[in-house]
Parts: structure tokens; sequence; C-alpha cells
């Protein structure tokens, strides 16, 4: 995605908290599998973008028009009470899966407000930032900096 | 879609909950991973319960609606400096790289509201209580779907 080339410079976060700083190791990108993974019972797909009032069952009889719902979760904010905003939908078949994504996503249809559907997991490791789908390029084999920001 | 801003930071998120006691280490933790790498841990030795340990890749549109659940809530905004320290009964761990920004907030267990609202930050705890629940639903909903 960035092919520039920069002196190496020294980014800088600010840190906060009294934890211990763990850090995170980043993994070798060495995986060359791109695409959705099925789990072990079906194909699932995250929908977002969901409206606060939305009702589990009107989710479930939309995505059922695709295929056989097998499961969905539809979760709650702990605060309000109302929607979290996302919900996991999983069919028994890839084609359904995939047609909902294809009709659905990014429609307004449901509740006025954009949703946006995509497969929930992948193969492998993505390259963080991409956009929907599971396309990856340029894997290297140590996570990207973030080109620097300007202030 | 429209790229917002955030697209292409880096993004890293880890939650512990636990505690050492009669029945050992009881934890539960998980990890996001900036590659998409869920790891997802749930110790209880209770009775000789196994423990649950799963790791799956999820999409960068998992990651992006993670990153909106924490944006939401501005935990970044907050500080645990006056959070109660871990103690005896548990401690709670949230780590959290937004592109420039991390927070490593450590707290004792929180059993109620009530505990956040005698807290001498009640505000920024109480973001927090609610924060971590949110992400524990949303964690754990992935490892649920992927049955056993």
């Amino acid at each position: 995605m960035d092919g520039k080339v920069s002196a190496p410079t020294h980014r800088v976060r600010s840190s906060k908290g009294r934890g211990y700083f763990r850090g995170h190791d980043f993994d070798s990108l060495d995986s060359s599998d791109i695409g959705p993974q099925r789990s072990i019972k079906g194909w699932i797909i995250l929908v977002t973008g969901i409206h606060e009032e939305a009702k589990e069952e009107h989710l479930y009889n939309v995505f059922q028009e695709f295929g056989q719902v097998n499961n969905l979760h539809l979760n709650l904010d702990r605060f309000t009470g109302f929607v979290k905003g996302y919900a996991l939908v999983e069919y028994e078949r890839y084609e359904e899966a995939a047609n909902a994504i294809r009709a659905m996503d990014g429609t307004q249809e449901l509740f006025h407000q954009t949703i946006h559907i995509d497969w929930a997991f992948g193969k492998g490791p993505a390259s963080s930032g991409s956009t929907t789908g599971s396309k990856h390029h340029n894997l290297r084999s140590r996570s990207r900096t973030p080109p620097r920001r300007q202030y | 879609m429209a790229a917002s801003s955030s697209e292409g930071e880096e993004f890293y998120l880890r939650y512990y909950v636990g505690h050492k006691g009669k029945f050992g280490h009881e934890f539960l933790e998980f990890e996001f991973r900036p590659d998409g790498k869920l790891r997802y841990a749930n110790n209880s030795n209770y009775k000789n319960d196994t423990m649950i340990r799963k790791e799956v890749f999820v999409t960068p549109s998992v990651l992006r609606e993670c990153r909106r659940i924490i944006n939401d809530s501005e935990i970044m905004k907050e500080d645990d400096n006056n959070w109660p320290e871990p103690d005896r009964v548990g401690r709670q761990e949230l780590e959290i790289v937004m592109g420039n920004e991390h927070i490593s907030f450590t707290t004792s267990k929180i059993g109620s509201l009530v505990d956040v609202q005698t807290s001498k930050d009640p505000e920024g705890l109480r973001i927090f209580y609610y924060l971590v629940q949110d992400l524990v639903i949303f964690a754990e909903c992935f490892q649920l779907i992927l049955g056993y």
C-alpha cells in the first residue's frame, strides 16, 4: 500500500496507565491463504451499523431470505440496554453467506441507516487497515509501521 | 466504503480479568492483534474445569467494529491513576493501542456499580466497567460461534 521509502523515524506514541507495557509481538506474515474461513459449523458474516432498536426477529427474517440461518447473535450494549450495533449471522453454505453480503452490504433497506456486511473470519493474517474483503498484499516479515503523522 | 482517517493505523487490544485463589489461577483473557488474530483463553479451575483456549483470524471488518466500540466509549481519554489497585480479590488489565495512543490500565475486579460509584474516579471507572463488559461479549461471540 505505501511504497514510500523514508528514513526510519521514531514514532511518538503517548502512553498512559499503570500497567506493564507488554506490548505485542508481531507475527510473521507468512500465510499465503486468502479468503474467508469456514468455522466448524458454517459460514459466518459480521453485520455492522445496526440500528439500536433493531429486533432480532426482524434481522432473522431478513437474513433467512438468503438461506438457512443456523445462528444469529445480536448483542446488547451493557449500558444502554439497546442493541450494540453488530450481529453475527451463520449460514450453512458459502453461497448463502456470499449472497447476503453481496445483496445487503452498504444498503439502507433495513433500518434507514447504512449497514455493512463482511466475513467474520479469515484464513490467515491480514495487513492492518485494509478495506473489506480478504485481500492482502505486500506481506512482509514484520508489521508495517504506520505512516508518520504530520502535526 | 469510505475509508475513515483511522484506517491503516495500528490497533491492538488485550483484556485480562482474573485472580489466583483457592482453585488456582482463574482468568479470562483475550487479545485482538494487529494482524487480525484473536486469541481467547478462559481458565476456570473450579471443579477441575478445563481451560478453553482458542485462536482464530478475524477480518479487518471485525477489528474496525472493535475500534468503533472502543472509540464510542472514549476510554482513551481516561486514566487509571485513581482507580483501585489490583488486590487479593483479583485484577483487570486493559491494554489498547490505537494509532499513536497506547493505554495500559490495571485495576481490581469490579463487583458492581457500587464499587464504581464509591471509587475516587466514578466517571472514568464507569466507562471502563461498561466497556470491558461490551468487549467481553464481543470477543466471546466470536469464540462461541466457532463451536468446540
